[in-house]
C-alpha cells in the first residue's frame, strides 16, 4: 500500500496541466478576442482544463479505491481534492446560478491548490492512520469528509471573492478592457459568495463538531498539535461565521466581506498546511491525533 | 467584366450635395420601376443618412457615365457629384463594399446598423431586377465578410458613446438592468441619450427629472419612462440604483450630507452616480465601498479608448477584407 503514496505522478501532471491551462487562458484574456487565434486558444484552454480534471479524478479515484478510503485522509490528498472541487464548483456555479467563472480562474485555483499539496509532500502524504487506532470509530472519516466539503465551499467562495475583488478594483481604477466586461457583475458575485460561505459553514461546522466530539469522547489527547489543529479549525469556523453574519446584517460592505473572506481562507490554508508539517511532542505526526488506552501517538505513527 | 462603385459619403461630400442625392426607399423603388438605371447591365443603390452609394457591373462603365446618370435623376451637376464622391473600380470597388457592409467606413467604426441597410438596398435592387450574377455574388460575399469581421475582430466591441459606456458600467455593477431603477436628472442632449441607452438596454424603471416638469414629462413619454419633479431627486436617490446628473446647476443636486444620508438609508445596495453636468451635479467628497461616481471625463475617456481599440482592429480587418475582395474579383 505504501506505493500508492509514492506514485504521485498523476497528481503532478494534473497540477502542471491545470497551471498550463490557466496560463493559456490568462494570455488569451489579455489579447484582443474574437479572431481565429483567440478561438484556438480558448479551445486549447478548455481541452487542457478537461484533461487535467479528468486526470485528477482518476488519480483520486485510484487512491480511494486502492486505499479503501475517501481520498481526503491526509493534507496532500485534501489539497488535491480541493483542486478538484475548484473546477467542479466553477461548473456547478455556471449550471446552477449561471455565474460565468473565467476558466483560467478555476484552473489557476485548482493548479495552485494541487501544487501546494506538493510543498511538503513527504510530510503530508503519509499513510492514513488506521481507524482501529481510534477504537474502530469511523467518525474521523466523517469529520474529514465534511470538513473537506466545507473547505471546498470556502474554496469556491474564495474564487468568487477574487473575481469580485478584481472587478471592484477594475471599476475603481476605470479599467475597461474587454476582459472585465466579461466578468460577472458585483451584485451577482456578492450574492453567490454569500451562499457559498453559508454552505461552507454548514458542512465545515458539522465536520468540526464531529471532530471535536470525537476528541472529547472516550479518548484522551496525546498530541498538543491535535489540540491546536482542532482549535484552529474552530477559529476558522467562527471567522467565516463572523464575517457571514456581519455581511448578512449589512454591518460590512461587499468589498470588506470579500477581503475578509479571502484573508481567512488564505490564512486557513497556510496555517493548517503549516501545522501539518509539524510533529507533536512524542514525534508523532499530527494525523495521530488521539490515543486510546495505552497506545500513544508515536506508536501509531510507526 | 468591370465592377464600379461611386461613394458620396459624410467624409467626401458637402451636406447639401448629400441631401440632394439621398432618397427614400419608396423613391428608389419608383426609380427602379421607371427604369431610371436602365443604361447599366447591373446596378444597386444604397442611400442612408451618411452616404449614397452606386454600384454597377458591366463591360463599359465609367465614372463620368455614372455621374451623368445620377445628375439626370437627382438634379445635381455631374461635376459636383464627382467632386463630392470617391470612385472605385474592380477589386477596389468590391473591397469598398465589403468595408461599408462591415461598418469600417461608418462614422462610428464597427456600427451594426449599416449591414442591415446594405441588405435592404440589395434586396430592393434584386426585387427590381437590376442586379445580375456579378452584383448578386458581390453583395452576398459582402454580407459574409461583414459577419466575419464582427465575429473575428474587435471592430464592434467596446462601447463608443457616453450613454452606452454608462450602461455597460452599470451592468458591471448591478448585472441585470431590468431590476435597476434609473433616475435621469436633466433633459439636455447628454441626459436624453443616456436615458435612451438605459431604456434600450432594458432598464426596469427609468425616471426623468427636470426643472421644467413638462419637458421631463414629454421626454419621458417619448422613451417610455416616468417623470418626476426636480426637488424630489434627493428622496428618490434612496431608491434609485443609478442616478444620472446632467442638469445645469450652480450647486450639486445632492449635498455631501444628503448623499451620506442616502447611502446610510440604502443599506448595502450600491449606488452608481453618473455626473455629466458642468459644474458637477454631485459632490466629490464622499467615499464609500458602495458608491460609484463616474464623471463625463471618465466616460469620454473610456469611449475614446474603445474607439481607438476599434480603429486598431479596423486596420487589421481592412487587410483581410482587401484580400477577400481580390480573391473574389479574380473569380468573377
Amino acid at each position: 500500500m505504501n506505493e500508492i503514496f509514492e506514485n504521485r505522478e498523476l497528481f503532478a501532471c494534473a497540477a502542471g496541466i491545470f497551471l498550463a491551462a490557466a496560463a493559456v487562458g490568462l494570455f488569451s484574456a489579455r489579447r484582443s478576442g474574437g479572431n481565429g487565434a483567440g478561438r484556438a486558444r480558448r479551445v486549447a484552454e478548455l481541452f487542457l482544463a478537461a484533461a487535467a480534471w479528468t486526470l485528477l479524478s482518476c488519480a483520486l479515484g485510484e487512491r480511494g479505491s486502492r486505499g479503501g478510503h475517501l481520498p481526503v485522509s491526509n493534507i496532500f490528498e485534501i489539497f488535491q481534492a480541493l483542486g478538484w472541487c475548484a473546477v467542479f464548483s466553477a461548473v456547478f456555479l455556471r449550471a446552477v446560478w449561471a455565474l460565468r467563472v473565467p476558466v483560467f480562474f478555476a484552473t489557476g485555483t485548482a493548479g495552485l491548490l494541487c501544487a501546494l499539496g506538493f510543498a511538503n509532500v513527504r510530510g503530508w502524504d503519509i499513510l492514513p492512520v488506521s481507524a482501529d487506532a481510534f477504537t474502530g470509530t469511523p467518525w474521523i472519516g466523517v469529520h474529514a469528509a465534511f470538513a473537506t466539503i466545507g473547505y471546498a465551499c470556502f474554496s469556491a467562495a474564495a474564487m468568487v471573492w477574487w473575481i469580485f475583488l478584481l472587478q471592484n478594483s477594475a471599476l475603481r481604477k476605470r479599467r475597461t478592457h474587454r476582459f472585465f466586461s466579461r466578468l460577472p457583475d458585483l451584485s451577482t458575485l456578492d450574492r453567490i459568495s454569500t451562499r457559498l460561505c453559508s454552505a461552507g459553514l454548514v458542512f465545515f461546522g458539522v465536520g468540526v463538531a464531529v471532530g471535536v466530539a470525537a476528541l472529547a469522547g472516550n479518548f484522551t489527547l496525546s498530541s498538543t498539535l491535535a489540540v491546536y489543529k482542532t482549535g484552529l479549525s474552530v477559529l476558522i469556523f467562527f471567522g467565516f461565521a463572523g464575517v457571514r453574519i456581519l455581511r448578512g446584517q449589512n454591518k460590512i460592505s461587499a468589498l470588506k466581506f470579500a477581503r475578509a473572506g479571502t484573508a481567512i481562507f488564505v490564512a486557513a490554508i497556510v496555517l493548517l498546511g503549516g501545522m501539518a508539517c509539524l510533529r507533536d511532542d512524542n514525534g508523532a505526526h499530527p494525523a495521530a491525533i488521539i490515543s486510546h488506552g495505552e497506545k500513544t501517538g508515536s506508536e501509531v505513527a510507526k | 467584366m468591370k465592377v464600379f462603385a461611386l461613394s458620396c459619403n459624410f467624409r467626401t461630400a458637402e451636406l447639401s450635395v448629400l441631401e440632394r442625392l439621398s432618397c427614400s426607399r419608396e423613391r428608389l423603388a419608383e426609380l427602379y420601376a421607371e427604369g431610371a438605371f436602365a443604361g447599366f447591365p447591373e446596378c444597386a443603390v444604397l442611400s442612408t443618412c451618411n452616404r449614397v452609394e452606386f454600384y454597377a457591373a458591366g463591360t463599359q462603365i465609367s465614372a463620368e457615365a455614372v455621374a451623368e446618370k445620377l445628375a439626370d435623376i437627382f438634379g445635381v451637376s455631374a461635376d459636383a457629384i464627382l467632386a463630392n464622391a470617391e470612385t472605385f473600380s474592380d477589386a477596389a470597388a468590391v473591397r469598398h463594399l465589403f468595408e461599408v457592409a462591415a461598418g469600417l467606413d461608418s462614422r462610428m467604426v464597427g456600427e451594426a446598423e449599416i449591414l442591415g441597410q446594405v441588405k435592404q438596398a440589395y434586396e430592393a435592387a434584386f426585387a427590381a431586377g437590376t442586379t445580375g450574377v456579378v452584383l448578386n455574388r458581390i453583395f452576398q460575399k459582402s454580407f459574409q465578410a461583414a459577419k466575419w469581421a464582427r465575429a473575428n475582430t474587435g471592430i464592434s466591441q467596446g462601447q463608443i458613446s457616453v450613454g452606452n459606456v454608462a450602461v455597460e458600467l452599470a451592468g458591471r455593477i448591478f448585472g441585470d438592468l431590468g431590476r435597476c431603477a434609473v433616475l435621469v436628472v436633466g433633459t439636455g442632449e447628454a441626459g436624453r441619450k443616456t436615458a435612451q441607452s438605459f431604456v434600450s438596454r432594458g432598464a426596469g424603471n427609468v425616471l426623468v427629472a427636470s426643472r421644467n416638469f413638462e419637458r421631463a414629462r414629454s421626454f419621458a413619454a417619448e422613451i417610455g419612462a416616468g417623470a418626476v419633479e426636480l426637488d424630489s431627486v434627493a428622496a428618490r436617490a434612496v431608491h434609485a440604483d443609478v442616478v444620472v446628473g446632467c442638469a445645469s446647476v450652480s450647486e450639486p443636486l445632492i449635498s455631501e450630507k444628503t448623499l451620506r444620508s442616502v447611502l446610510r438609508s440604502r443599506g448595502d445596495r450600491p449606488l452608481f452616480l453618473i455626473d455629466l453636468g458642468m459644474p458637477r451635479n454631485f459632490p466629490d467628497g464622499v467615499e464609500s465601498d458602495d458608491l460609484w461616481i463616474y464623471g463625463l471625463a471618465d466616460l469620454a475617456a473610456i469611449a475614446n479608448e474603445n474607439l481607438s481599440a476599434r480603429e486598431r482592429e479596423a486596420a487589421l480587418c481592412r487587410e483581410e477584407l482587401s484580400a477577400r475582395a481580390a480573391r473574389l474579383f479574380e473569380k468573377l
